[in-house]
């Protein structure tokens, strides 16, 4: 095998990726956090019928679920300096687009993505929570935040974690497209070493492998938290 | 003291309360009886804006409120001075027992936790409830989830207790201990309630007052034993002669108790 697959190049490759981890983690941690946030907002929204903010809740779901995530992209990178020039034209406001760095458009565009799909999980996570719930919370003078907080949400949270850990992953894989916006990631720093000769194989090998120890571990993460927030539902050993 | 004025309340074009008024003196069981589609519950939920009214008025002993209008605040104080038992009890799921109980103590009343555990165990030996502290909701049968239901009613310490069909989800078997700590708390504590409930010899035993509706209108009213023995209307006669056939007489004060 030694002379088919070239196992000194993966080592190469292996350590001129590894500092590179950091910011495909980084980029995972910040887009999922903040699609968390969005996410859960845009679901509240549309739950509670907002005037105006639900139905923008809506459209932003629907249109940032039904394109491809990488067009996506490209319309953030492209179009935030547009934004910024138009918003310089009207208000005399000068923001310097040039010197945002690729990466803050990396997470916008990524968080867009998740956002959407985290609304549409907690929404089906909401609506598993029998209503007598809030209502019994509600009866006894809690006020909606207070028992949404304490009541809906913990048990809205069991029903969505299988479904948000396959979003994590989904998003901490989808970071390998932000290359096409010249941000090095995982991905970015091994096809630039390949670049210089042509081991693909062996390069991509290193990559799959550092994804699969990531998505490994996250998966016992989560699963580790499911069991522990679903411990109601099994009761307490008496 | 609770005033209850004119009611309304339609879901779409169906009206269900056609300008309901109650009057229920303080420390008095109020019982509400009459066939399922009546209003009874809808009534009930308006109470507490579980169900917003379309009309009617309420005196909650210095609160008087408007059950239509009433702003965000208003529903949040008359609340804070109700409680409600609910027929499919309700029970926070992902809390302990004494949990369930401390919840509203804490986040409403702004107990120190301590004070609250305190109460909360003096209400679960009330409701014979004692040493379940740790358990889940999911881990008690229909009688023990509804007996902490009221138990976790009882601690706010409200003016009234709305109870929604308290028993009619529970298994024949079960009803009794739960219909025992009502009756219970309706004769050693000084608590208002208005009970829903279609537990005919139970409404005669503890209410001061029993109610009759039926089609979104209150038929007839009065002291117990003449609108369950001798009533006027001839609705409520025949409302009572389909129960009271079926009226078994359970042994009520059970000995789970």
């Amino acid at each position: 095998m030694g002379h088919i697959i070239d196992s000194t190049y993966i080592y190469g490759t292996f350590f001129a990726v590894i500092p590179y981890v950091k910011v495909t983690l980084m980029i995972t941690f910040l887009s999922v956090g903040l699609g968390t946030i969005l996410g859960l907002l845009s679901c509240v929204l549309q739950q509670n019928k907002v005037p105006v903010l639900s139905q923008l809740s809506y459209l932003y779901v629907l249109l940032c679920r039904s394109i491809p995530n990488m067009v996506l992209l490209y319309l953030v990178y492209y179009g935030l300096p547009i934004l910024f020039l138009a918003l310089e034209d009207q208000t005399g406001v000068h923001v310097p687009f040039e010197k945002v760095p690729a990466t803050f458009v990396a997470v916008v565009g990524l968080t867009l993505h998740t956002g959407a799909y985290l609304s549409e999980i907690f929404r089906a996570a909401l609506q598993s929570v029998p209503k007598g719930q809030m209502e019994a919370a509600q009866a006894i003078g809690m006020t909606w935040f207070q028992a949404f907080r304490r009541i809906v949400l913990p048990q809205a949270t069991v029903f969505a974690l299988p479904l948000f850990t396959n979003q994590f992953l989904n998003t901490m894989k989808s970071t390998s497209i932000v290359f096409v916006i010249t941000v090095i990631e995982l991905f970015g720093a091994a096809k630039l070493y390949t670049e210089e000769n042509s081991q693909y194989f062996e390069a991509y090998i290193v990559v799959a492998g550092l994804f699969w120890v990531m998505g490994i571990v996250f998966e016992f993460i989560f699963h580790r938290l499911e069991v522990y927030a679903s411990k109601y539902k099994r009761g307490n050993a008496l | 003291m609770i005033d209850i004025k004119q009611v309304h309340k339609s879901f779409g074009n169906r009206e269900i309360l056609k300008g309901i008024d109650l009057h229920v003196p303080t420390g008095s069981v109020t019982v509400i009886l009459g066939p399922s589609g009546s209003g009874k519950t809808t009534f009930l939920r308006t109470l507490n804006f579980l169900e917003k009214a379309d009309a009617g008025t309420m005196q909650l002993n210095d609160i008087s409120v408007d059950l239509h209008k009433a702003s965000n605040k208003e529903i949040l104080n008359v609340r804070r001075n109700t409680s409600m038992v609910f027929q499919s009890y309700n029970l926070f799921s992902n809390k302990t027992v004494i949990e369930n109980i401390m919840e509203g103590l804490v986040t409403v009343k702004k107990m120190k936790k301590s004070e609250a555990r305190d109460i909360a165990q003096r209400f679960l030996k009330e409701v014979g409830m004692e040493g379940y502290d740790d358990y889940y909701p999911v881990q008690l049968s229909g009688g023990q989830q509804q007996r902490i239901g009221i138990a976790r009613a009882l601690a706010m310490d409200p003016e009234v207790i709305l109870f929604d069909e308290p028993t009619s989800a529970l298994d024949p078997e079960l009803v009794g201990e739960v219909l025992a700590v009502i009756r219970k708390i309706a004769k050693e504590l000084e608590v208002t309630m208005i009970i829903v409930t279609h537990e005919i010899g139970f409404a005669k035993e503890v209410a001061d007052q029993v109610v009759f509706m039926e089609g979104g209108v209150i038929v007839e009213q009065g002291d117990p034993k003449v609108v369950l023995e001798h009533p006027k209307e001839e609705r409520t006669r025949k409302f009572l002669s389909r129960y009271l056939t079926l009226d078994s007489e359970l042994p009520l004060d059970s000995a789970a108790l």
